[in-house]
């Protein structure tokens, strides 16, 4: 009955003494269960993070990691050389070209969805939406599997926004995204209005005063003690960007992407296991070339400056990065000077988290129209995701009415991906 | 929204025959119809239905719901001791000719539609929509009037009017398709798209089929620069002319006759001067009034991109780089088809007869189920933009009983809503935690309001004054502000509309709050001015804010919190949060 209030005074009797996390120091005065559950944060704190970086729309192949600047489909776009001798990237890409050594890119990803929500849905949850199951999605998995449940700041944040549907699923709303459309300040009405012992007896009473209580109340209830958590917790200067030199600030990009991406490395610090930032609008039907332009020049070197700095920090092994969107785009330049759907032959990028980078897994044929090597499936992907983060792929976590669902539907983890120089 | 007095003096029938349609489709009949009908399935599955609600309860959830206003405390005060015993459907009445009601359906409608854009930039135009849907409302027009205003919209996105579909997708003639289907028939053709439909029997000829209505409405800039610089406009193949079509290589070859590598104006002879001219002067860069080969290609590029695909193709998925197989335009429900090289509003008029015709049962259907559900909480079938043609429809008799209705009524949506509010399903009480008493609408469902609603229940509970006229486009802004944090798709599946963590900030600690419940505030305040004792303040705070008089079991737990308290003001105000941040007051 009592437990919004007591984690809420465990909290604050933390903040007085001033103990981080992971230090044990200082400590001696709590209990013995305090002491242990700050001692298995430490345990989670070295635990994996992952940052997905979202291209919404569907990014073109052609103009971004897979150019194909000797054929009619790759248009008027042209491949620089990178870091390392063999593999080209679009012009575009010149930082992440820099970074090539960290980064595998696969260019033989294969799918059917060529309609947003549903493609979007399955490169999310690895599952094609069901009328009967909520998948939850990629971020919520991970909050559920690595996530800490003690922590104050949410274990899934999602930068400029995302789809609706994808949320905690049957995981629980626990789970559920932490959505800030912008990035740069602290989230707004994390300041409380009173001071703290007052917060706790409003809380306290809101729950007397919701007795009887139900699902819906009970919902509720737990959604007000993770708010109150956040509220007092310590970390929520994370979110402040300004702390940050204004030399970094700038070489992430003063854009909003930019910022996403700053703040993911922050989160990332700061013990949040999932952030994924957001960058769109990739549905270029028309004018594709003067909008993927316009486009790269934003991600480009906002990605980069993350892969510099998540390795400056020493936070690169443990930190998977994804780069990807929910389909390509078609080789066939279209009326409007634009590309098209195209879940045939697409490509991804990853890397940290034990992925080996400086390679090109799987092609696709000169004309770019299909998949030549190595085909990539969505359970593949996502297996492969699952093991960079040390999730068990066959894990079952129980859907409503019962039923069991893995956490990825079949699928073979990439082993190219991990090589030699894996620490699994 | 105040309740006329002058009513109770009236004896009125409560429902003039003429005014909606044949005497025996009225309000009052179907719904008593819908009531035996209910009665009997709740006999059959042995539910005991719950207790009907009394009048306060009633006069919240319906002008909840159907105006979307949340009911000020004397209008409440006034019904409940009205002793009128057709006060219920005077007042239902009244909530659907008023402007609050043609606005709230409007605001529904706008996000329904733009909560789907796949155009993030196209949603500056909702309120455009918007104010195009309230008018439309405020006249009662038929529904099969405004789907086909929609269906059909031409011209410039910058004004009210009905291009917001259209707009919100980008004008792609798939994405306009799917739409259309999932919000005027409750069929999601969209899976279709690339595979046939995974469990409904719709195919990908189908989908694309559909499409073909639409290639040849297009967006095209138009008008001053900036986002709402477009409009619809049909693009006809351009007639025939006799001249042949030619590539840009066997153009120059055949007309660059001193092969200097381009066509200069003496070579361009015949037919293909006034070709010539025009391409000269679109595309001639290096302005030496000839025309190379790349800029006859430029100016073929420029050509197709005005003139766009006359025809929907159907995308080769076995052999992409072909470029598709031309579909005839073919309404899915009823192979029906308005013939090929039809134009662009002779098709589009076409499918706008097809989908909103009273053969067509799925046009009601949908409508039908959307309305249920916003007002009774869940819909005959959920999700409920989903009706399929296969899904095994519970209570089919009385979702039947009421699309015939509505369809009588000339898809009246005032009709709609009185013949809904007088059933027993609207007027059960809630019994939360009881799902077999909800899925069989013997119990009402609770729901999360709808952003508008909640920021009007949220101005009434603490007095926010409202905008003076000079500061309506902050007031504007505001609301804006509010709705991304507490939106949601009005075709979002119930238990998708849990609380989020940014939502619980704002009502824990924004400012907006504090201020509303603060002792010095525009409620609490003339409140501990007037020295009213604590019960009395009590009761004011609980029919502001939830419309209701407290329970016993409340005032005793309040009494206790204020005695425990060391300041009572501090108390007050902790209770008047509490009021706030409960469940019972962001929901209907």
């Amino acid at each position: 009955m009592n437990d919004s209030h007591d984690s809420i005074c465990e909290l604050s009797r933390r903040d007085f003494l001033g103990a981080s996390a992971a230090g044990l120091a200082g400590l001696g005065a709590l209990s013995w269960a305090s002491q242990l559950r700050a001692n298995s944060d430490a345990i989670r704190s070295q635990g994996r993070a992952c940052i997905l970086l979202w291209m919404q729309g569907g990014p073109s192949q052609f103009e971004t990691f897979d150019p194909k600047p000797g054929h009619a489909n790759g248009g008027p776009t042209k491949s620089i050389s990178t870091s390392v001798p063999g593999i080209h990237v679009a012009e575009h890409w010149p930082q992440v070209a820099k970074e090539l050594d960290d980064i595998a890119i696969l260019r033989s990803l294969t799918n059917r969805e060529g309609n947003h929500q549903r493609a979007s849905y399955q490169l999310h949850t690895g599952y094609v939406p069901s009328a009967n199951v909520k998948y939850p999605t990629l971020g919520s998995i991970v909050s559920a599997e690595i996530g800490s449940p003690e922590a104050d700041l949410p274990s899934f944040v999602a930068v400029g926004g995302t789809q609706p549907t994808l949320r905690g699923g049957f995981l629980g709303s626990q789970h559920d995204p932490f959505v800030l459309q912008r990035a740069g300040r602290r989230p707004q009405n994390t300041r409380t209005a009173v001071q703290n012992d007052r917060v706790k007896r409003r809380l306290s009473l809101l729950r007397k005063l919701q007795n009887p209580s139900n699902a819906q109340i009970d919902e509720r209830i737990k959604l007000y003690e993770r708010t109150g958590r956040l509220t007092l917790s310590p970390k929520l200067g994370a979110f402040d960007l300004e702390k940050e030199p204004a030399k970094l600030r700038a070489a992430y990009g003063d854009t909003e992407f930019g910022r996403g991406c700053l703040l993911a490395r922050r989160l990332v610090e700061s013990g949040v296991s999932f952030v994924e930032v957001r960058s769109g609008n990739w549905d270029t039907h028309q004018d594709n070339f003067n909008r993927v332009k316009g486009l790269s020049g934003q991600v480009d070197p906002a990605m980069a400056t993350l892969l510099r700095d998540l390795r400056d920090r020493g936070l690169l092994d443990s930190t998977l990065v994804i780069w990807m969107g929910e389909f390509g785009r078609t080789p066939k330049i279209n009326g409007r000077t634009g590309r098209d759907h195209f879940p045939r032959a697409f490509n991804a990028a990853m890397a940290g988290a034990g992925v080996r980078g400086g390679q090109v897994i799987g092609a696709t044929t000169d004309d770019g129209m299909a998949v030549k090597d190595r085909p990539i499936a969505v359970p593949d992907l996502f297996a492969s995701i699952c093991h960079g983060l040390r999730i068990d792929q066959d894990k079952e976590n129980t859907a409503t009415l019962g039923r069991p669902i893995r956490i990825v539907d079949g699928g073979r983890v990439v082993r190219e991906l991990f090589g030699r120089t894996a620490t699994i | 929204m105040k309740l006329s007095l002058a009513i109770l003096t009236l004896s009125i029938p409560l429902v003039a025959p003429t005014d909606l349609g044949a005497a025996e489709n009225n309000p009052i009949t179907v719904a008593a119809e819908i009531d035996r009908q209910l009665a009997r399935a709740w006999k059959d599955a042995s539910i005991e239905p719950a207790r009907p609600i009394d009048d306060a309860e009633f006069f919240r959830r319906g002008s909840l719901t159907i105006t979307g206003r949340a009911p000020m405390p004397g209008a409440l005060t006034a019904f409940v001791l009205d002793p009128d015993p057709a006060k219920r459907a005077a007042a239902v009445r009244e909530w659907t000719e008023s402007k609050d009601f043609a606005q709230n359906w409007a605001r529904y409608w706008r996000d329904a539609i733009f909560y789907r854009a796949q155009e993030p930039r196209a949603l500056i135009a909702s309120p455009l929509l918007e104010s195009w849907l309230q008018s439309k409302f405020e006249a009662d027009s038929s529904w099969g009037e405004i789907a086909t205003e929609i269906i059909t919209a031409t011209g410039p996105v910058g004004e009210p009017g009905p291009t917001g579909l259209i707009f919100a997708q980008a004008g792609q003639p798939e994405e306009v398709a799917a739409e259309t289907s999932r919000l005027f028939l409750g069929i999601q053709l969209q899976c279709a798209q690339c595979h046939d439909h995974p469990y409904d029997s719709w195919s990908r000829e189908q989908f694309h089929e559909l499409a073909a209505f639409f290639p040849r409405a297009r967006l095209r800039r138009d008008g001053p620069q900036g986002p709402l610089g477009f409009a619809i406009v049909s693009t006809e193949v351009p007639k025939s002319n006799g001249r042949k079509a030619m590539r840009p290589e066997q153009f120059v070859r055949r007309f660059d006759t001193n092969k200097d590598g381009k066509v200069s104006k003496d070579e361009a002879t015949g037919d293909y001067r006034a070709v010539f001219t025009r391409a000269v002067n679109t595309v001639d860069r290096n302005k030496d009034g000839a025309l190379s080969l790349k800029e006859v290609e430029q100016f073929a590029i420029y050509l197709a991109r005005r003139r766009g695909p006359a025809e929907h193709r159907m995308p080769d998925l076995e052999n992409p780089q072909r470029p598709g197989k031309v579909m005839n335009p073919k309404f899915f429900l009823e192979d029906k088809s308005p013939g090929t090289s039809k134009g662009d509003l002779e098709r589009r008029k076409a499918l706008a007869r097809y989908v909103t015709s009273t053969e067509n049962p799925w046009f009601a259907r949908a409508y039908v189920n959307r309305i249920w559900s916003e007002l009774v909480g869940r819909g005959f079938v959920e999700p409920i933009d989903d009706l399929g043609p296969e899904r095994d429809v519970p209570f089919a008799q009385v979702f039947d009983t009421l699309s015939t209705g509505f369809a009588k009524s000339g898809y009246s949506t005032r009709w709609l809503v009185r013949t809904i509010t007088a059933t027993r399903a609207f007027q059960n009480a809630a019994r939360p935690g009881d799902e077999k008493a909800e899925t069989h609408f013997a119990a009402f469902a609770s729901k999360r309001m709808r952003s508008d609603a909640f920021l009007d229940a949220l101005v009434t509970a603490l007095g926010i004054p409202a905008a003076a006229p000079s500061q309506a486009r902050q007031a504007r802004a505001g609301r804006r502000a509010f709705d991304t944090l507490f939106g949601y798709d009005p075709s979002a599946p119930r238990d998708e509309l849990g609380g989020t963590i940014p939502q619980a900030l704002f009502l824990m600690n924004s400012p907006t709050v504090e201020n509303g419940i603060s002792e010095r505030g525009p409620i609490l305040g003339p409140l501990l001015r007037s020295k009213r004792d604590d019960r009395e303040i009590l009761t004011e705070l609980y029919l502001r804010v939830l419309a209701r008089f407290p329970k016993d079991k409340e005032l005793k737990t309040c009494a206790e919190y204020i005695a425990a308290s060391e300041r009572r003001n501090d108390a007050l105000e902790d209770i008047f949060w509490c009021l706030v941040n409960s469940a019972e007051f962001g929901t209907n």
